[in-house]
């Protein structure tokens, strides 16, 4: 009888603390309020809550606590709810918050304002889980003293794929972060070691160079674009004098790059940005827009240089002619040099196989590699990461461990993006082009309180202010993709990297990797970072998804580029033209 | 007298009936919805698709089996795919079962170090699948090359990064994580042989392999029967973890049926991209089904319990 209480007890406390876990069910989500200084008007009426989510994949929430705080103290006297005055913004991480499953539960979120990534817009949309914004995206924001709307500030091709091919666009989120693919290089150790070109060609001084100022003899050379006193004087602007650059590091013991052995799939995105740059804004967008007449499609090969079809015109139906596109040869040329010149040993050259090709390598550990190598004795230095723009702000806890090191903390370190070589000494002086090679956007899930409704359309056109956009650079040390001024921030304010992102989005064309049409909203990662190749090796066809792995088993950057056409094949393609027939 | 007992009968009829409903409802409602609905789902969408732009799927005939042929007959990676998938059930059939079969026996036996054996083997099924593939990537890709070259000074290369190394250390990862689950149920059924017929056995002077071959294989061959079919169903769906330890980037080399389906899925952009793999299902159940079939019947035949 006694055992029988006991396990009834027993029972009654289990039962009680599987509740206690069901009402923490949320604690998923790590959420700050940040409070505002909404307690300072004295009122005893309760305030309005606003709840902001955002997945963190490397970009963190600080920028949002930002937005928050600024939010609550400009409305802190305004009264969105009957009965409410002031705002509390309660911010955090969720966790659903990428990729697709979420569009389909979304109104089960405590959140209302929702910053998502890798997920497709569309699939929101049709699933019926965001709310139609077009009056906030497209009224001027003059509420907070602009002239411009949010969709004024937007890219055309922003504008087509989440406004729609209309006149009236219809929209039910915007943009939230711009990610490029890109070689981020250590500023420090190229002032140190004078890794930047004089106008003859020749390298600087040591330490002739500081923030971007030449003190030596002569004048640095003008960079890829041509441009003298522009962001990338120094920079090398040929493929060729990239590589000078690099066999200069080699000579000092410094190793050129490091990526993640287990995100090879970097370097394949990579190449997208080099064939971007190669191609320009109007040719690379046909890969995702399929509307247009492509002038650089391969018809031969000679001498490594790329022989041009005929004007071609591209729709939906041929889109996988976009495949021989110039600008992917050259750019499997590139990578190619980088992956398979050797040092004399035979081992490679550019790289160390054990941190580029191994597992257990990841790119957590290629970017802490690379941010401690400058600094720690007992490693060589590494110049240049290949990564994704979240890298900064994600090894957050790399600067924090190194803030005691002067110049190593987070907002001082010296990181730059290098605008891209061009392949041929004669595109030198033609526009620089980057790609937003990720999606992701901020929604209002339609299940929001009406009575919240106008709490949250004054948030989200706050936030797409010049001024958030800023501090976003700021917080973030990301840019979000819209074209806006620096304002309440001063350049000084923005670490290098952030400032670099800046002026390189303010400077170059921009290619989304999305699209307004039914391929590449059906099959965006058919359309996007697949570079899969077939190649004949010893007669037998072999297929590749990583270019890495495919230049390391000895294929040739030629018949790569060959072999990804007969991959991409008219036939298999047509599935994906489906719904275009409908 | 006679009208109360047939009201308590009725009575008891009646929580019966709900005692069995009870019990066989939920496994019943599972059944209905996770495998009739979701097969009968399958088999619909195989033959339409969607679109995207109007929210809405229609016929498509046998368009995406087609595809599949067309893919099937194009793509090396769906060479390797077969290739592979009957490779890893091979392995699984003639290597882990065997080795399996003996763990078991060495357990039931309680032989020396029986029950570190047993922790050993099941721990795999105790860790999470991406914490034992972490330690398995550290394991085969930085500590093993590590410590060769220091022992003889050569320059190995990691085994999951090296085109040669990378499919034998897969299997070998799979051979040592496929063990858990058959070694307790082998050893469960080892132990429940009459002991009164090993003693018999042991009386007639059998020695410890002819025990294991002639008394106990005999008597536990069900369960081993169970795990020969049962693995026959995941013949064209094991993926060997190559998702777990490559994401979505193996080499082509490696790719099982299993592998290339679970990619697909993961990489779906939107609802477009399942009518081809439901395809695949369908055709991979055409497959496999008749195989099941013949399976179970030789293992009917095989099984000297069976009259």
């Amino acid at each position: 009888m006694r055992t029988n209480k006991f396990f009834k007890v027993m029972a009654m406390v289990l039962a009680c603390s599987s509740l206690a876990s069901f009402a923490a069910c949320r604690g998923g989500n790590e959420s700050s309020s940040t409070g505002g200084d909404g307690d300072s008007s004295g009122s005893s009426l309760p305030k309005s809550e606003l709840y902001v989510g955002a997945y963190d994949g490397g970009f963190g929430i600080n920028w949002a606590e930002t937005w928050a705080q600024k939010f609550e103290t400009l409305h802190k006297n305004t009264e969105f709810e009957p009965g409410k005055k002031g705002v509390d913004v309660v911010v955090s991480r969720n966790p659903k918050f990428c990729l697709d499953g979420i569009s389909m539960t979304l109104n089960d979120e405590i959140d209302e304002v929702c910053f998502i990534e890798q997920a497709n817009y569309y699939n929101f949309i049709n699933n019926s889980m965001v709310l139609d914004v077009s009056e906030w995206m497209t009224t001027p924001l003059e509420e907070y003293g602009e002239t411009k709307s949010i969709h004024d500030k937007m890219s055309p091709m922003d504008q087509s794929y989440y406004g729609g091919n209309t006149t009236t666009p219809t929209y039910y989120g915007a943009p939230w972060y711009f990610c490029m693919p890109s070689i981020n290089y250590d500023a420090k150790l190229f002032e140190d070691n004078g890794y930047y070109f004089k106008a003859d060609g020749s390298f600087v001084a040591d330490s002739s160079v500081e923030n971007g100022v030449y003190t030596g003899e002569g004048k640095l050379s003008a960079g890829p674009d041509g441009e003298e006193g522009t962001f990338d004087d120094g920079l090398p602007a040929t493929y060729d004098q990239f590589f000078e650059m690099c066999d200069e590091m080699v000579e000092d013991g410094v190793v050129p790059f490091i990526w993640g052995g287990s995100v090879q799939n970097n370097v394949n995105f990579l190449l997208s940005s080099l064939a971007a740059d190669f191609e320009g804004v109007e040719q690379m967008k046909l890969n995702y827009t399929f509307d247009g007449t492509a002038t650089t499609l391969v018809k031969a090969i000679e001498n490594g240089i790329a022989k041009y079809e005929e004007a071609t015109p591209i729709t939906v139906q041929n889109g996988y002619e976009m495949k021989r596109q110039a600008g992917w040869y050259y750019g499997l040329k590139f990578i190619h040099r980088l992956i398979t010149t050797e040092k004399e040993d035979g081992s490679p050259k550019y790289y160390n196989y054990d941190d580029c090709f191994s597992t257990s390598v990841s790119h957590r550990a290629a970017m802490q590699k690379f941010l401690r190598s400058n600094y720690t004795a007992s490693m060589d230095s590494i110049a240049m990461l290949v990564d994704g723009s979240w890298f900064y702000n994600e090894s957050s806890d790399v600067f924090d461990q190194m803030s005691s090191i002067a110049g190593a903390n987070k907002k001082d370190r010296k990181i730059g993006v290098m605008p891209m070589p061009k392949a041929l000494s004669e595109k030198v002086g033609t526009d620089t082009t980057v790609m937003q090679s990720w999606i992701s956007s901020v929604f209002v899930r339609s299940g929001i309180d009406e009575s919240k409704l106008d709490l949250a359309r004054a948030f989200f056109r706050f936030i797409h202010t010049d001024e958030c956009l800023s501090t976003y650079i700021e917080d973030c040390h990301n840019i979000r993709p819209f074209t806006h001024e620096l304002t309440g921030v001063k350049e000084s304010d923005l670490s290098m990297y952030g400032k670099a992102q800046y002026d390189l989005y303010k400077n170059a064309g921009v290619v989304n990797c999305y699209a307004n049409n039914s391929v590449c909203k059906q099959f965006l990662s058919v359309i996007h970072g697949n570079v899969n190749s077939i190649v004949s090796i010893n007669g037998r066809n072999e297929s590749f998804n990583l270019i890495t792995t495919a230049f390391n088993q000895g294929v040739s950057a030629e018949d790569y580029f060959k072999g990804m056409a007969k991959y991409m094949t008219a036939d298999a393609w047509a599935p994906y033209t489906a719904g275009a027939d409908v | 007298m006679e009208f109360i007992r047939k009201e308590k009968k009725k009575k008891g009829n009646w929580r019966n009936t709900l005692f069995f409903w009870c019990l066989i409802g939920p496994a019943l409602l599972q059944f209905v919805v996770m495998y009739l609905f979701v097969n009968f789902n399958s088999l619909i969408m195989s033959v339409r698709a969607y679109d995207i732009e109007s929210n809405t799927w229609y016929f498509y005939g046998f368009k995406n089996f087609e595809s599949l042929f067309y893919d099937f007959s194009h793509l090396p990676e769906l060479r390797y795919g077969i290739q592979n998938s009957f490779i890893a059930w091979s392995v699984s059939l003639v290597i882990t079962l065997p080795l399996g079969l003996l763990f078991a026996y060495y357990i039931a036996k309680k032989f020396f170090g029986a029950g570190v054996f047993r922790v050993l083997l099941f721990l795999p099924q105790i860790i999470s699948a991406n914490i034992l593939v972490i330690i398995f990537k550290y394991y085969a890709d930085a500590f093993l090359p590590t410590v060769i070259n220091d022992l003889f000074g050569t320059k190995l290369f990691g085994f999951l990064s090296q085109k040669d190394s990378q499919f034998p250390a897969i299997l070998i990862f799979n051979i040592y994580i496929g063990f858990g689950t058959s070694v307790l149920m082998y050893t469960g059924a080892m132990n429940g042989i009459s002991k009164s017929v090993l003693e018999a056995a042991e009386l007639d002077g059998t020695n410890t392999l002819q025990e294991f071959i002639l008394i106990v294989l005999p008597q536990i061959i069900g369960t081993v029967s169970v795990f020969v079919i049962t693995g026959v169903t995941a013949l064209f769906t094991n993926q060997l973890n190559l998702y777990s330890i490559y994401h979505k980037n193996a080499d082509s080399h490696l790719y099982t049926v299993g592998y290339y389906m679970y990619r697909e899925i993961q990489s779906a952009s939107s609802y477009a991209s399942y009518p081809k793999m439901a395809a695949l299902g369908i055709m991979i159940t055409l497959v496999v089904a008749p195989l099941i079939i013949c399976m179970r019947r030789l293992s009917k035949k095989l099984n000297p319990l069976e009259d």
